[in-house]
């Protein structure tokens, strides 16, 4: 019985072990700012049915997004170019409101993070 | 020196035509995503002046995201083409191919055509691409029995960022 008891503990050890090591392993994905989490979703969003391009949209024979569609990226990308110290004012001095500049900043910025993130958990190994 | 002179010219001709953009895939689907990529110059008639992966195929797993800057992808081989007779394969990180060099400048990401896989299996394949390129026309949608792809631009004055939308 007692042997059994010993043989339980151990096992509950080596198994806490393995998910402590599985939490420590650092990836692109759990090192995210909120904000980095938040322009995802955004993108990820415009997959959502009623966000889908309708058939006037399809029709234009261009593949630029849609004003419609990039509306719904802009308030994540200013989330994220504010997040890296950048002021509203600089914002909209250097956009002046223009929504693809917005969200192509936000993209390069986003792009220099996850490599940013990247090299750090090279760096840790 | 002829090959010198025609970069050259076309370093000029086309200085205000920049790649200068990026290429995004986000593959929001469990299936993973390979894809052969191509540029070209668009202002160019003729449609010989292309980049194309040639190997091996960008691997985007389930779930996952990729972004480049320009073809120098660790690892790739890009069929570069830029007279009527010839193409001739080149590392990405040959200095024309990289960001700021004189190929990279002057071409932009036209299409992806790409293929399904689930644990090795190949699923269905597919194109989708800029509606503008007209030298070989795919669909800027593409449904498939696994995911809709979806292929779009975002431009700001020279600046394009171009993004593939995998739900």
């Amino acid at each position: 019985m007692r042997k059994h008891f010993v043989l339980a503990a151990f096992a509950l050890l080596i198994l806490t072990s393995c998910s402590n090591e599985g939490s420590a392993v650092n990836t692109v994905e759990t090192m995210k700012t909120p904000q980095m989490e938040n322009f995802d979703k955004a993108f990820k969003s415009l997959g959502d049915p009623q966000n889908r391009p309708t058939e006037e949209e399809r029709k234009r024979n261009t593949s630029e997004l849609s004003d419609r569609r990039k509306a719904l990226l802009v308030p994540a990308s200013k989330e994220l170019i504010l997040s890296t110290g950048v002021t509203e004012a600089e914002l909209t001095r250097k956009t002046g409101g223009d929504m693809s500049q917005i969200i192509i900043w936000a993209t390069q910025i986003y792009m220099q993070k996850s490599d940013e993130i990247r090299k750090n958990i090279k760096s840790d190994k | 020196m002829k090959k010198f002179l025609t970069i050259i010219g076309l370093a000029f001709i086309s200085s205000a035509y920049a790649q200068g953009g990026s290429l995004v895939i986000n593959n929001y689907t469990s299936y993973d995503f390979h894809t052969w990529v191509t540029a070209a110059n668009l202002t160019t008639p003729g449609c010989y002046f292309y980049v194309a992966l040639n190997d091996p195929e960008l691997v985007i797993s389930g779930g996952n995201s990729v972004s480049y800057n320009s073809y120098n992808i660790p690892g790739t081989t890009w069929k570069v083409s830029t007279s009527p007779t010839n193409a001739t394969p080149r590392p990405g990180n040959h200095p024309s191919l990289t960001l700021g060099g004189v190929i990279s400048n002057n071409t932009k990401w036209v299409m992806s055509q790409f293929q399904f896989y689930q644990t090795g299996t190949p699923l269905s394949s597919g194109a989708v691409g800029d509606t503008a390129y007209t030298c070989n026309p795919v669909p800027n949608i593409f449904n498939t029995p696994q995911a809709v792809v979806e292929w779009f631009t975002i431009t700001s004055g020279t600046t394009t960022s171009t993004y593939i939308q995998i739900y």
